[in-house]
């Protein structure tokens, strides 16, 4: 009990001091921070329609986030996100456009496609890897720029809509429905993607945690040399791990493409959601449960972002530095620990004596 | 009489306490060492003795107590401090960078020269110096990569003579050394000595304990039980004091009936890491109810054999013999079959609890099924069954004595002797046919030595076959009915355990006594 407190006290207090460093920097240039944070919680959790938002924002999040924290379970670094990000949303476009069925065999078929896509873009540099051993940071990095420039082929060619704006608009069988109904929240798009991420989110978890296979990637990532003396194949589970952790990504693209973009677009660059789940799986502590949370904060961040600029004419990069501040007071948790040290320090050494 | 006393003591630490959760690692310690003194530390596994010196070297701070350096106390908040106080510890893993230099590793943090240009020629002169000093007896120019464990570790003693400690503490030092170097480890401790430089060092060995110390201190459940001169005791009375009971040096050996072979190994041949033949016609054959000792100098194939047996490294040649059923998977190229041991029941304690043994950040009861997590009571369904998980770590912590006896505690934590007890206990309860036992008591404590030797020779008498490799020839000649001598891959001989004497024995390692194309097994 003590321990869960002290594993949420932590992070809590890192965002904490984010915040106040943060005000610091909108006292200095001008603003008043009380006015700003204002505006951002409020236009993060101040209403129904904002707080559906927020929601909206986290999915893909969600997903890029466990692609990460997966990957790193066992050892790797997944920088690969904005590629299957784009190649899982292509998949997934494709099946949305040119499959004709009911939309309970569609959308679940566009689910498929887009976790395929991903997978596939997780599993070259999981082959790759596993079977040359070249490094996996690498390898990602390379293939994100591969899957932009193919992505842009072919939504700039074969896949081309009339409008020329990108591809065609998924079949309405495609679309994720919203969870909420336009007349209870008008305007909300928040879509069923939500609560698929929990799904996932729990599904993440439960395989980490509970499965053989789960047990095998931890212990691949944690010491390779003693997985293998258990009998664990490294490079089967290496493989396999990139082309999970692709397939979340790819069902994050498939959410934002299909949902909140409804196509993709001709003019295209990395959405940044791949980069992002970097930040959010450490902030998460690479633990499902704290990507959800990571995410939805980011989600909040960045809803809330858009409102304080247009209501506390704070503009919205100050967002971007608060969750630049957030990643490092959470992944410096040796930096937020001393300042609790020093207080607690202070107190043992004035109030205790040993006889 | 007194003042005297006191004005000799260098270092003092006053009832420290360290908790670690609901465990107290260090009880109220108090600990003096004086000046130009060797100071040994021994203690049961978990007794905190790396604790306590972790918290003089400022890694961890004591919730309570206090530390004085010639009579003033001080507060040792990290390393830096302590090194700028002149205590330096090396720890039992080496924290060097082996792509780099000797001399550079030395001088890593302190580099002579300006900041613009590192003064590489002073800085090789001035670690020569040193090392020279002291007889040290390492080339500042060579690559860390390419030295022996000895090498490295005197290394290490550079590094700390180089931030001109005056305080030098050893976690187990000899554990990871061959007879030779730890002879040669002490005579740089006496060496160091006679500079007037106060070492402090932690062992299990206590005929070591008694060889080299002034004064003992006696660690028991994380209190100071009593301190020792070194005239004035033996190794049963340290033992005693350590365990709280007498503890038997020699096990009981019992005659047991051979059955039939089990293992048979024909011509094996093996190449190391890095490409270079590291076994060459090795045969012999173990039988049900027999132990045989592998004994030889570290490096001389000892490693690659178990790794070949277990099927952790391909043969290039050479069949391999379980119960009369080929498992030698060889043939260069052809992939080995991951885990082959586990899954035709041999049983394999790795030499390095660390590198292989254990995943240091799972806790004690997942490590306790590694191996076996796919398998019947630990799994249904391809779903790990933690119910089942838990109860056998529950009864294999209680029946070999895992402290603390919390499985869900990272292995990390615990003590390196009970980390070897996780290995063994999870072994040892694979009911295997073969086992194949690599420095089996490698740092763990006298109590510990005594308890695994008697699972050792228990598993004997249920009719397993074991091959036992380690660098302890004590070992070896108290358990072993016969006993292969390993040297540069090959075996020299292989002799009864009752025609055997150490002087033999020690000829046949060293490569002095001619080697005897062993035909029959
Ligand atoms: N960081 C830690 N967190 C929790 N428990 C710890 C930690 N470090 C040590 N312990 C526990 O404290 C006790 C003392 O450990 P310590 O490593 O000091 O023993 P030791 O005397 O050095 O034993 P050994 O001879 O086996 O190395 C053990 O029970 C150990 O499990
Ligand atoms: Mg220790």
């Amino acid at each position: 009990m003590k321990k869960i407190a002290k594993e949420i006290l932590l992070p809590i207090s890192s965002i904490f001091l984010a915040f106040l460093v943060g005000a610091v920097i909108i006292k200095v240039s001008g603003r008043s921070p009380f006015l700003a944070y204002q505006s951002l919680l409020m236009g993060g959790f101040g209403s129904l329609g904002n707080l559906a938002q927020t929601c909206l924002f986290s999915i893909p999040l969600i997903f890029t986030g466990l692609s990460v924290a997966l990957a790193y379970k066992c050892g790797l670094f997944n920088i690969g996100g904005e590629g299957q990000f784009l190649l899982g949303g292509l998949f997934a476009m494709a099946a949305a456009i040119y499959i004709h069925a009911p939309f309970i065999i569609h959308f679940p078929l566009c689910l498929l496609c887009g976790f395929a896509g991903g997978a596939v873009a997780g599993a070259i540099p999981g082959w790759l890897k596993a079977r040359y051993g070249i490094h996996e940071v690498i390898n990602t990095i390379m293939l994100n720029w591969i899957c932009l420039n193919f992505v842009t082929y072919i939504v700039n060619g074969p896949m081309r809509s009339h409008s020329g704006l990108g591809t065609p608009e998924p079949l309405k069988t495609a679309v994720p429905p919203l969870i909420i109904p336009d007349s209870l929240i008008p305007g909300n798009q928040l879509n069923i993607g939500f609560i698929i991420a929990i799904i996932f989110v729990l599904l993440v978890g439960f395989y980490l945690s509970r499965t053989v296979q789960g047990y095998e990637l931890k212990a691949v990532g944690l010491n390779p040399m003693a997985a293998e003396y258990g009998g664990i194949s490294i490079s089967k589970n290496i493989f396999l791990a990139l082309c999970l952790a692709g397939g979340l990504s790819g069902l994050g693209g498939t959410f934002y493409y299909l949902g909140d973009l409804g196509r993709i677009p001709s003019t295209l660059s990395f959405p940044g959601y791949g980069f992002e789940g970097i930040a959010v799986a450490l902030v998460g502590k690479l633990d499902p449960l704290g990507v959800f949370l990571a995410s939805l904060l980011f989600g909040a961040l960045e809803s809330g972002g858009i409102f304080m600029q247009l209501n506390a004419n704070v503009p919205k990069d100050l967002v971007t530095i608060i969750q630049g501040l957030v990643i490092i007071f959470v992944i410096a948790p040796g930096l937020v620990q001393s300042v609790f040290n020093w207080y607690r320090g202070k107190k043992e050494r004035e109030g205790f004596e040993y006889s | 009489m007194g003042s005297d006393k006191q004005q000799s003591i260098l270092v003092e630490l006053k009832n420290i306490t360290k908790r670690f959760g609901a465990l107290t690692a260090n009880d109220r310690v108090n600990l003096s060492i004086e000046k130009g003194e060797i100071h040994a530390l021994v203690g049961e596994n978990g007794a905190g003795k790396t604790t306590l010196m972790n918290v003089l070297y400022g890694l961890y701070q004591p919730d309570f107590g206090k530390i004085y350096l010639n009579g003033t106390e001080v507060r040792i908040t990290n390393p830096k401090t302590a090194i700028s106080l002149g205590i330096g510890m090396v720890h039992q893993h080496f924290m060097l960078i082996p792509p780099l230099t000797v001399a550079e590793n030395i001088v890593l943090g302190e580099e002579p020269g300006n900041f613009l240009a590192f003064n590489r020629s002073k800085a090789i002169s001035e670690v020569q110096k040193i090392s020279e000093k002291h007889g040290l007896n390492v080339d500042p120019t060579a690559l860390v990569s390419t030295l022996s464990v000895g090498s490295e570790q005197r290394v290490e003693i550079l590094k700390l003579l180089y931030r001109s400690a005056s305080i030098l503490i050893f976690d187990e030092p000899t554990a990871v050394l061959t007879p030779q170097e730890t002879k040669d480890l002490f005579r740089i401790f006496n060496s160091l000595k006679k500079e007037g430089k106060t070492i402090v060092f932690i062992s299990h060995k206590l005929k070591e304990v008694m060889e080299i110390s002034d004064r003992i201190t006696v660690m028991r459940q994380g209190k100071a039980v009593g301190v020792l001169q070194k005239e004035k005791t033996n190794e049963a009375e340290i033992a005693r004091l350590m365990v709280g009971r007498d503890v038997l040096f020699v096990p009981d050996q019992e005659v047991v009936p051979k059955g039939d072979i089990v293992l048979e190994v024909q011509n094996l041949q093996a190449v190391n890491d890095r490409g270079l033949p590291a076994l060459q016609e090795v045969s012999f054959s173990v039988k049900s109810g027999e132990i045989l000792g592998i004994a030889g100098v570290a490096g001389n194939g000892q490693t690659e054999l178990a790794e070949v047996l277990t099927g952790l490294r391909s043969a290039q040649n050479g069949r391999i013999f379980l119960k009369g059923q080929d498992v030698t998977h060889d043939s260069p190229g052809e992939k080995i079959k991951l885990g082959i041991a586990h899954v035709l029941g041999i049983a394999h304690v790795p030499e390095d609890r660390h590198k292989r043994g254990l995943i240091l950040d799972f806790p004690v009861s997942y490590n306790l099924i590694l191996g076996s997590q796919g398998k019947d009571p630990f799994s249904r369904n391809l779903l790990l069954d933690s119910q089942a998980i838990q109860k056998f770590a529950k009864e294999k912590i209680a029946e070999f004595d895992i402290r603390p006896g919390d499985e869900n505690l990272p292995a990390r934590y615990l003590s390196g002797g009970n980390q070897q007890k996780v290995v063994i206990a999870r072994e040892f309860s694979r009911d295997p046919s073969f086992l194949v036992i690599s420095q089996p008591t490698r740092g763990v404590d006298v109590g510990g030595i005594e308890f695994i030797h008697h699972q050792i020779l228990s598993m004997k008498k249920r009719g397993k076959a074991i091959l036992l490799i380690s660098l302890e020839l004590d070992e070896i000649l108290n358990l072993s009915d016969r006993i292969a001598v390993l040297y540069n891959g090959k075996i020299v001989k292989i002799l009864n355990r009752t025609a055997a004497t150490e002087e033999e024995l020690g000829l046949l390692m060293a490569g002095i006594l001619e080697y005897s194309s062993p035909k029959k097994s």
